[in-house]
């Protein structure tokens, strides 16, 4: 039982701000999605609409193929989890989760059964007989979970769901929600700021920004190979670098020229950057992809040590090439001691180039 | 603890127990009176503890013509205020808690600016208009003027109460395949209940205590406040002692219950938003 979701321009404004704008989104049967952005990019609000907590201004929402664009949240097929949990204060744990069942209005031996079978999946069977207030957040979180999966909704909704957890009940409670989604495998729409847990979980993951998709994509591509500069810089810790840059040619060469440097590309790359020679480029490249020498030699980018930080498996140093300013990933027995000067190697596969008036990414292929 | 710090304390003490000392010295003696024997009401020097207990004052007072009488019609008007007052009043204080609308600050602020018009002034139009419409020495009549006078209240207590409710409830409710009535019975009403009957109990004793309307738009159904303002004159001292106290009881009985959730009015008022 598990549904696609498909948003057709679907278009919600709070007053004069548009927090979802004109979206098309489709979302595969049993794929987890994650609407991954900053605070006030529209993700709660898409996922509202989907619920239908929202109406939308205009365009259709389609779950399962039904256009429920119209329908209250009670007749789409939904369950949703609410970063507050929203567990109802005044029932116990075995109401709470039965709720959703008695509103349907089905018979008691078998809310009974559902409730147990599902308490037990998520380990709270014990505390069925308690109210919330007994409860600790991450119980609380387990009883908001069993009580939208035990609805067997075509679609799953979550808002934040771990952000009220500390950071340890996270980590686990991330991995569990891997897992129940693996056994259940329901349509799962999934809302976080956190990158890390949209990069564990989604299968793709929706980067969002001012009520707009800057891309939809697998982790490891949203990640490798982001479309623009915001999504290169919001994804990833620490964010990808960016080195302004100026394609230029040279001796039959291509080669990007970052300030009085230059920084040879990929062969593949060179006759397709030949016609944009003399054209600005923002070069985009991750810390985990730069190798660091104590000294500018043979031909490294030199860059003057701001700021290091151990980071127990490795260290992060901080410095500076030109006025732009680079987070490099290096192993903890390299010396560096700010203000000292040392030699950077830009791994050649991995530099991405974006056009530096629209911040896109460019493509070679 | 420091000086002017001790100094300060003594001085909020000092005035914290000289207003209560004011408002509960009446209270006291009325109470202590209406249990006195009749007889020794007129004793001088008049002893501070009665020399025994004794109901007969209330039992005077309660047996006296027309007593038990008013004392029906103003629990019936008490009740039908409650009723009418928690019907439009809770759904108001949920719509403004709830819901942003145009106008709601506005609502709001007007909400308390009803209750700055004087009832002396509305007197004489509304005897009028209560005569005309067939309302006037009407239990139903009282009833409405009470509810106008309880209604600011009741909604501005009534929006504290939901807005203590998280909407986020109501929601997951409607998720879980309630209607927006349904996740409203459900969910909201049962936890707004223990402070909509503190509601309810305030509105009983504003209705309960108030004695203008009651008296210029009553002639035979009076409620008790009404029946004693309109007897007092002509009764012994005893009399008035007991009716006092009678009135006072539900008050401070409601009072001690509730007074939790006039906090609850008051920070609704301003600094909820």
């Amino acid at each position: 039982m598990a549904a696609e979701i498909r948003l057709e321009k679907v278009r919600k404004t709070f007053g004069k701000v548009v927090a979802v704008k004109d979206m098309d989104l489709l979302v595969e049967p049993g794929e987890f999605l994650v609407l991954l952005g900053p605070s006030g990019c529209g993700k709660t609000t898409t996922l509202r609409c989907i619920a239908g907590l929202e109406r939308v201004d205009h365009g259709r929402v389609y779950i399962g193929g039904r256009d429920v664009t119209e329908l209250p949240p009670s007749k789409r097929g939904i369950a949703m989890v609410f970063q507050s949990y929203a567990v109802f204060p005044h029932m116990t744990v075995a109401q709470n989760i039965g709720f959703g069942l008695r509103m349907r209005r089905a018979p008691k031996n078998e809310i009974k059964k559902a409730v147990q079978e599902v308490a037990r999946l998520l380990q709270i069977d014990e505390l069925l007989d308690r109210y919330p207030s007994q409860l600790s957040g991450g119980q609380r979180q387990r009883v908001a979970v069993a009580r939208a999966l035990v609805m067997r909704p075509e679609v799953l909704l979550m808002d934040e769901p771990l952000s009220n957890l500390d950071a340890l009940l996270r980590l686990q409670m991330r991995a569990e929600l891997k897992k129940l989604h693996r056994e259940v495998g329901t349509t799962t729409v999934y809302v976080t700021h956190d990158q890390i847990e949209a990069l564990s979980l989604g299968d793709r993951i929706a980067v969002m920004r001012e009520g707009e998709i800057m891309q939809l994509d697998a982790p490891n591509e949203v990640y490798d190979m982001p479309a623009n500069v915001f999504v290169g810089g919001f994804i990833g810790t620490p964010p990808m670098n960016f080195l302004r840059a100026e394609v230029r040619k040279e001796d039959g060469g291509v080669y990007l020229a970052v300030g009085d440097f230059s920084v040879e590309v990929h062969k593949e790359w060179q006759e397709k950057l030949e016609g944009m020679v003399g054209k600005k480029v923002v070069l985009g490249i991750r810390a985990e992809n730069i190798e660091v020498r104590p000294t500018p030699e043979g031909g490294a980018l030199p860059a003057r040590v701001v700021v290091s930080e151990p980071l127990g498996a490795q260290q992060l140093l901080t410095v500076q090439v030109g006025k732009d300013v680079l987070k490099v990933a290096t192993s903890t027995e390299l010396s560096a001691t700010p203000g000292q000067t040392i030699g950077l190697v830009l791994t050649k596969a991995k530099i991405r180039l974006f056009d530096e008036e629209s911040g896109e990414a460019l493509k070679f292929d | 603890m420091s000086y002017p710090r001790l100094l300060r304390r003594t001085l909020l003490y000092i005035g914290a127990t000289a207003f209560a000392l004011w408002v509960l010295i009446p209270i006291f003696l009325i109470a202590i009176s209406s249990f006195t024997p009749p007889n020794e009401i007129y004793a001088w020097p008049k002893p501070i503890i009665p020399s025994r207990f004794s109901l007969d004052t209330m039992r005077f007072f309660l047996n006296s013509y027309g007593v038990l009488n008013s004392l029906r019609n103003s629990i019936l008007v008490a009740l039908l205020t409650l009723a009418f007052t928690l019907a439009v009043g809770a759904p108001a204080g949920y719509a403004v808690a709830r819901f942003s609308f145009r106008g709601r600050e506005a609502f709001r602020l007007g909400i308390l600016i009803t209750r700055m018009f004087p009832t002396a002034l509305l007197a004489v139009p509304l005897a009028v208009t209560f005569i005309k419409w067939g309302l006037y020495d009407t239990l139903i009549g009282v009833a409405l003027i009470h509810t106008a006078m309880a209604l600011p209240f009741a909604v501005i207590i009534t929006t504290g109460i939901f807005m203590g409710v998280p909407k986020d409830l109501e929601e997951a409710a409607m998720t879980l395949g309630c209607s927006r009535f349904g996740a409203f019975v459900r969910v909201a009403l049962p936890l707004a209940l223990p402070g909509l009957a503190a509601a309810a109990m305030f509105t009983f004793v504003i209705s309960w205590n108030e004695v203008f309307a009651a008296t210029i738009l009553t002639v035979n159904n009076r409620t008790l406040p009404a029946h004693i303002l309109t007897t007092i004159q002509a009764s012994p001292l005893y009399f008035r002692f007991a009716g006092g106290f009678f009135m006072t009881i539900p008050a401070l009985f409601f009072m001690f219950f509730i007074r939790r959730y006039l906090f609850h009015m008051w920070g609704g008022a301003t600094a909820e938003r």
